[in-house]
């Protein structure tokens, strides 16, 4: 199974965890089908994390959610480790902002700490603005002209909303404005257990899934087959609880935040105010319940 | 008519513009339909009145990094500097038809940059926006717009862009709880300059409900102080408050990228400023034309 192969993090003990456990499982999975990483895998807390050194500029997206937020630390921490110096673009999705309030200042924050905490960073911030009337509109409503041809397959078209063109385009504009050598995200899988977005939901990994550890993508998410708790695991395992509640999973409408904690009385700053009831704040529940097994102490 | 109430800018000399002339004619038009005219709020520079309260926490402005919306940043700075105001100026700029038009948000950020410097002690933020191109040729009936308000005619006749511009300059005003909200747009000119002139800018009749916003007690939340002038009233501030510099600093060319690369070569030309443009397009020859005609609005004509 992976080894350490960078000055960052422990060695897993992979026999301290059960042969079910799905992080176990799934890492098995993959270190069978690429028992060989390509040299830009480092094995992080036996994860591994795809990262260039020729790599100019990378982008991150950055929601100032859990995930996100560590998978912007472990690169920090690669990056600094290694002693290069690529600019980073962290990119945050500004979306449904009429009913739900801007994690803009979250995000702000957020980079404040890492600016403090690894001060030779070259880090940008661009914000993606989707007007909400687009997360309703069907894409197919909408004109692609000579210049701005849509690069949508047909039942993306027929199926899909604007924003998904405009997220889409958004990206491309800022590849071709930094000429971004490399774009992650921190995406995990749903926990077994909760109905979240479909698009998350665990299934078979195929071989194409499992090429991600063999090749080298523009895209990354590391995170995209393991679950949240070894997301969560990692906050106490680097011990920046600190940083860990400066995240913010809930996404729920402010609505409900207003009957939860009274209007006026909550901000969105990271995880003070939280409805408790959304799917995030479940599978966050969920991910702090079950990150034991993937705790250092338990590997030493 | 209306007289220098504000301590920066020149007393403006009514009766040596023609009387045919755009800037007087509509200036003595809402003069004359303006019962506040000494109301506090309204600050005549250098004959146009321009709404500002001092008690505003924050304003917007709509700002393209063009000749009319830096020039609208600058005077705002100015009246705010003017009247001691603590207000915050949210600018927001759009970065449009990135795909193939020659602009750049960099142009904007400079000029911002520029203006922040001049008045470091006002506050001010930049918001960058973005409308992914085919908004702009969608039309805006198209779009599910959850019961947010258009005037009948704009929901006939404009794109999505409209809309995507709207949402953006929403979201900073309930950012920063701005109420009222800027924007630089002037009146194309009387004569034809190209067929391309954009329509909603046409020189028209004013109806009356196009003076209302001048006036301090309009419950309208925009504010658009250049609606019923030309450009070369613009083009002569920056002769009369000396800003030869921050005038080459924008840019009002909107030739595409082809347009540009057939002129000066791929590669050979860039998007800043005003020193490389195509020289074709109508916000070319707009800029030209109030070049051109710009000397009755500098103050040594009214000295």
């Amino acid at each position: 199974m992976f080894n350490k192969n960078i000055d960052l993090g422990f060695d897993l003990k992979w026999d301290n965890i059960p042969d079910d456990d799905h992080f176990k499982s799934t890492m098995k999975q993959v270190y069978e089908a690429h028992p060989t990483l390509t040299p830009h895998h480092y094995v992080i807390n036996g994860l591994p994390v795809y990262f260039n050194k020729d790599d100019d500029v990378i982008s991150i997206d950055l929601s100032a959610g859990a995930d996100s937020t560590m998978l912007f630390y472990i690169l920090a921490s690669i990056i600094t480790t290694l002693n290069v110096t690529p600019k980073i673009v962290i990119v945050t999705m500004i979306r449904f902002w009429e009913t739900k309030s801007s994690i803009e200042d979250n995000v702000g924050l957020i980079l404040e700490y890492f600016k403090e905490k690894f001060p030779n960073l070259d880090i940008i911030r661009e914000r993606c603005f989707v007007p909400p009337s687009l997360e309703s509109t069907p894409m197919k409503n909408i004109t692609f002209g000579a210049n701005n041809k849509s690069v949508f397959q047909p039942h993306i078209i027929e199926g899909a909303d604007t924003a998904v063109y405009a997220i889409d385009n958004f990206s491309q504009y800022i590849r071709q404005k930094y000429k971004i050598k490399r774009s992650y995200g921190g995406i995990t899988t749903n926990p077994d257990q909760l109905d979240g977005p479909e698009f998350r939901k665990k299934r078979i990994l195929s071989d194409n899934d499992l090429a991600m550890y063999s090749m080298n993508w523009p895209r990354q998410d590391p995170f995209l087959y393991i679950q949240k708790n070894w997301v969560m695991a990692q906050y106490e395992n680097f011990n920046i609880t600190d940083l860990r509640d400066m995240t913010r999973s809930c996404s729920t409408p402010d609505t409900v935040l207003d009957a939860v904690h009274g209007k006026d009385n909550w901000n969105v700053i990271g995880s003070a105010y939280v409805c408790g009831q959304c799917f995030f704040c479940h599978e966050r529940a969920w991910a702090q319940d079950n990150m034991s097994l993937l705790l250092q102490q338990n590997h030493i | 008519m209306f007289k220098k109430n504000i301590n920066f800018g020149f007393d403006m000399k009514w009766d040596r513009l023609p009387d045919d002339n755009l800037f007087k004619r509509h200036m003595k038009l809402i003069y004359n339909a303006m019962e506040d005219v000494n109301s506090p709020n309204i600050h005549v520079v250098n004959g146009l009145p321009i709404f500002f309260r001092k008690s505003e926490k924050a304003i917007s402005l709509n700002f393209s990094g063009g000749a009319d919306s830096t020039m609208l940043f600058y005077l705002l700075c100015r009246i705010i500097e003017s009247t001691g105001a603590k207000t915050k100026i949210c600018v927001s700029n759009l970065v449009r038809f990135w795909e193939d038009r020659s602009w750049t948000e960099d142009n904007a950020r400079e000029i911002f940059n520029y203006i922040d410097a001049m008045f470091p002690s006002i506050e001010k933020e930049l918001y960058i926006g973005f409308i992914p191109p085919a908004m702009e040729m969608t039309p805006l009936k198209n779009l599910n717009l959850n019961g947010i308000y258009f005037d009948d005619w704009v929901l006939e006749n404009a794109d999505a862009g409209v809309y995507a511009v709207r949402s953006f300059t929403d979201y900073v005003c309930h950012k920063n709880k701005a109420e009222i909200r800027y924007s630089g747009t002037t009146m194309n000119p009387e004569e034809q300059l190209d067929d391309n002139a954009p329509a909603f800018r046409r020189a028209r009749e004013i109806r009356e409900e196009e003076l209302w916003q001048f006036f301090d007690k309009s419950p309208g939340k925009i504010r658009d102080p250049f609606l019923l002038i030309n450009k070369d009233w613009v083009m002569a501030q920056y002769e009369n408050f000396n800003l030869q510099k921050l005038r080459e600093m924008t840019r009002s060319c909107e030739a595409n990228k082809l347009g540009m690369d057939t002129k000066f070569k791929p590669g050979m030309w860039h998007p800043r400023g005003s020193e490389m443009v195509c020289g074709d397009c109508f916000f070319c020859k707009e800029r030209e034309w109030a070049q051109q005609n710009c000397g009755i609005y500098l103050e040594e004509f009214h000295k």
